[in-house]
């Protein structure tokens, strides 16, 4: 054998041995280097325990009535927060203050969160909502995250295209979806176009009192109105919303408010509307002001837009408002400044219901179609000025330049995106940074739980280009966001003492059990660990009844200590309310039941929170 | 044939190491390279971190150490209005001074001879304070009520 051989072979071997211990066969080493530069998309989300999100998303939750409060960028649900529904976690329309607040319904349909705002901005004070289910509208306190007021919206059946804010938080405009006529009368539908009304409340929020109020009311046409928002800046006196069925048809609207087409946009000056109220220039209607436009002219005007409209938002400068159709395969970019110029030289191509309609020519600036993307909807903002369209049919964002219609880049979302909020996206100064898609449908992309699957939320980032790097399953259904800087928001740690409150006890010899005939007012303690009902009694956790009395439970939580709520619940009595530290809350109710109940704490406070119980005793009527 | 079986040995051996330069030190370099360059840092940040916090934890409890930290009291009590860093077991003790009476029924001073609530009843009852320990706490927990 030559010598070389076994050499030759010896080293062969060895360096194949080698190859197959230390080569690197998988195709991520290239990837891995290029990404070493950079955070991984993982790292972007990923917010370490001890760290905080950079962000609030404040996300509708639809029909639930709630609404989910979530960390931006992690996504993680940080809380529910009940606004029209009952809530049993937080014994939510059980106790008297938020029992009154729902006036006797059970559940919502909240559609638009909206925050209220200084010069355009968020300012992290208060957030409002609207039911489109019963026709109302609410006020959360961000200080403690809960809902301070709501109010019912007379002459409306389904506040839709609300709420948005004027940009000082002036007025909440609340225009409905179903037109009923006033006081929700009962007229035929054949009467619809003379009898029905699509009416428009101007509501307040006073926020000494925490109390939202009906300025005034504005009897439109029969229409639907669907989506709108404020104008800022150079155009923040005025206010844009979409509406369809124009054609005012009354059965199968799928089909016959699609005939026409054009649709129209709203555009009305609030500051002319508000003047008019002040002159009287309204009627008295089942105790509301009402301005009818066919009556009393001004400050309402109509532009014409591609059939059944969707979205229409105000881009951040204020100059522009941008309309998205159902139907239409694209978006159309209005000039505030033309529409104000078309006003001023009474530029008008007609009138409908009595109000003037501007010339679509003179106020469009463009129509904007990107290739193939359909089903346009809704429209956010980056801090460049840059749009976000949704496309529902397509199931993508585009990203567009308002000021050139050119198409920019495009992302597919699974899937059907409605709305998509960006970060502080709809203020005078949005952020950038964030997008989130917010999609109707999201089959398959979660483990399953039956044949409805989980609706989605994906977090998109947009610096650069966009990409998803995140996914949320969210419960039914999202509608719409917000999103606001976490250092925007100021909460408290305890309700401060309220000397006042005549039904707060904050001292355990104060804690008292008062007979008054039939009705009974217990002015109790919770503290860890234990209810103190009457201090003096033998068993001061005991409260005693005869059956029939009207009982009414005052408790206060008398741990000044952040994070120690309590719960007080009555076995078999279907009660169950809240008090957070500091808090004093009622629960109001008939001990129509004799017997025997526990009551105990449901919401763990420490250790011996097990033992944090006692008894409703109810004397049987003789 | 012995010396090939010698010669294919040791030419192993070269290969393979020859090979491990290859893919294990010159192209595996350009892998954790990165990776280490990444990971020192954070270590050496966090080790920065920790060793602050723990010298501004020292000065704290150095400076204010007394009575509460002594008898163990930070290690469920928080008194924030007096900076005391503590554990999030029992209440933040800043307002214990005023509110202890209302609260549960009997002046402060008693309650820390005589606690009515079960946890304290344990902690104080297997380890009472002397009356000079019990006038230290007082005095803190003034101080605290008055900032």
């Amino acid at each position: 054998m030559k010598k070389w051989i076994p050499i030759a072979s010896g080293l062969l071997a060895g360096f194949v041995a080698a190859t197959i211990s230390f080569a690197d066969f998988s195709t991520s080493t290239n990837n891995q280097a290029a990404s070493g530069s950079t955070k991984s998309d993982a790292e972007k989300v990923y917010v370490p325990f001890g760290e905080k999100d950079d962000y609030y998303l404040f996300a509708s939750g639809g029909h639930s009535g709630q609404m989910f409060i979530y960390g931006v960028p992690s996504m993680r649900h940080i809380r529910t927060v009940p606004v029209f529904s009952q809530d049993s976690a937080t014994g939510y329309g059980f106790d008297e203050h938020s029992k009154k607040m729902m006036g006797g319904y059970t559940w919502g349909d909240l559609h638009h969160p909206a925050f209220s705002e200084t010069k355009g901005d968020y300012d992290g004070k208060y957030m409002f909502a609207t039911d489109v289910g019963n026709s109302r509208a609410a006020a959360m306190d961000l200080e403690t995250f809960t809902v301070k007021d709501i109010i019912n919206v007379p002459n409306t059946s389904g506040p839709h295209c609300a709420a948005f804010v004027t940009e000082n938080t002036e007025y909440m405009f609340l225009p409905t979806r179903f037109a009923v006529p006033i006081g929700s009368d009962y007229k035929p539908l054949d009467e619809y176009s003379q009898q029905y009304r699509g009416v428009m409340s101007a509501v307040t929020f006073d926020q000494n009192q925490e109390k939202l109020n009906i300025a005034y009311q504005v009897a439109l046409p029969p229409w639907s109105y669907d989506l709108s928002d404020a104008g800022k800046k150079s155009s923040a006196d005025w206010a844009v919303m979409t509406t369809y069925n124009t054609e005012e048809a009354t059965t199968n609207l799928e089909i016959n408010a699609s005939q026409a087409d054009r649709d129209f946009i709203v555009l009305f000056n609030w500051k002319e509307l508000e003047k008019m109220v002040a002159e009287g220039q309204y009627d008295e209607v089942t105790g509301q002001k009402m301005i009818f436009p066919e009556k009393h002219k001004g400050g309402i005007y109509l532009v014409p837009v591609a059939k059944s409209p969707h979205g229409v938002d105000v881009t951040p400068d204020g100059k522009h408002f941008i309309a998205s159709g159902k139907l239409a395969p694209s978006m159309t970019v209005f000039s505030f400044d033309k529409a104000f110029e078309a006003v001023k030289n009474q530029d008008f191509s007609g009138e409908r219901n009595g109000i003037p309609i501007l010339k679509y020519e003179s106020v469009m600036e463009r129509e904007v179609n990107p290739e193939n993307a359909l089903g346009p909807l809704h429209t956010q903002f980056d801090d460049k000025g840059m749009a976000y369209t949704t496309m529902f049919i397509s199931s993508e964002i585009v990203k567009w330049d308002p000021k050139t219609g050119e198409t920019l880049d495009r992302i597919p979302v699974q899937y059907s995106p409605g709305h998509s909020v960006a970060a502080e996206g709809d203020t005078v100064s949005p952020d950038g940074k964030w997008l989130i898609a917010l999609n109707k449908i999201a089959k398959d992309s979660y483990l399953s739980v039956g044949p409805s699957h989980p609706e989605s939320m994906q977090l998109i980032d947009i610096n650069g280009k966009m990409k998803v790097i995140q996914s949320s399953p969210v419960n039914p259904e999202p509608h719409y966001a917000q999103i606001i800087k976490a250092d925007k928001i100021k909460t408290i740690e305890v309700y401060p003492k309220d000397e006042n409150n005549k039904l707060a006890t904050y001292k355990q010899e104060d804690a008292k059990i008062v007979r008054n005939g039939n009705e009974v007012h217990v002015y109790g303690i919770a503290m860890r660990s234990k209810f103190i009902f009457d201090a003096k009694a033998k068993r001061p956790d005991v409260i005693e009844v005869n059956q029939g009395d009207k009982v009414f439970i005052h408790l206060t939580n008398t741990d000044f200590d952040e994070d120690i709520t309590h719960g007080f619940a009555i076995n078999s009595y279907n009660l169950n309310m809240e008090v957070q530290p500091g808090q004093t809350n009622t629960l109001e109710f008939t001990a129509d039941k004799a017997g025997t109940f526990p009551l105990y704490c449901t919401n763990f406070c420490s250790a011996l929170h097990q033992e944090m119980t006692g008894y409703f005793l109810v004397k049987p009527k003789n | 044939m012995n010396k090939a079986i010698i010669s294919f040995a040791i030419s192993l051996v070269i290969g393979f190491g020859l090979g491990y330069l290859v893919f294990g030190v010159i192209m595996g370099d350009s892998d954790k390279q990165p990776q280490i360059a990444q990971t020192e840092p954070t270590d050496a940040t966090s080790t920065t971190e920790k060793q602050e916090t723990e010298a501004v934890k020292e000065t704290a409890s150095v400076d204010e150490a007394n009575i509460l930290n002594s008898k163990g009291c930070l290690g469920c009590h928080a008194v924030d209005a007096l900076g005391l860093e503590g554990g999030a077991t029992g209440p933040d003790l800043s307002k214990a001074f005023t509110d202890v009476e209302g609260k549960h029924g009997k002046p402060i001073e008693e309650f820390l001879k005589e606690p009515t609530s079960a946890v304290m009843s344990g902690v104080i009852g297997g380890n009472p304070l002397t009356d000079e320990e019990r006038t230290q706490v007082l005095d803190m927990l003034k101080q605290a009520s008055e900032k």
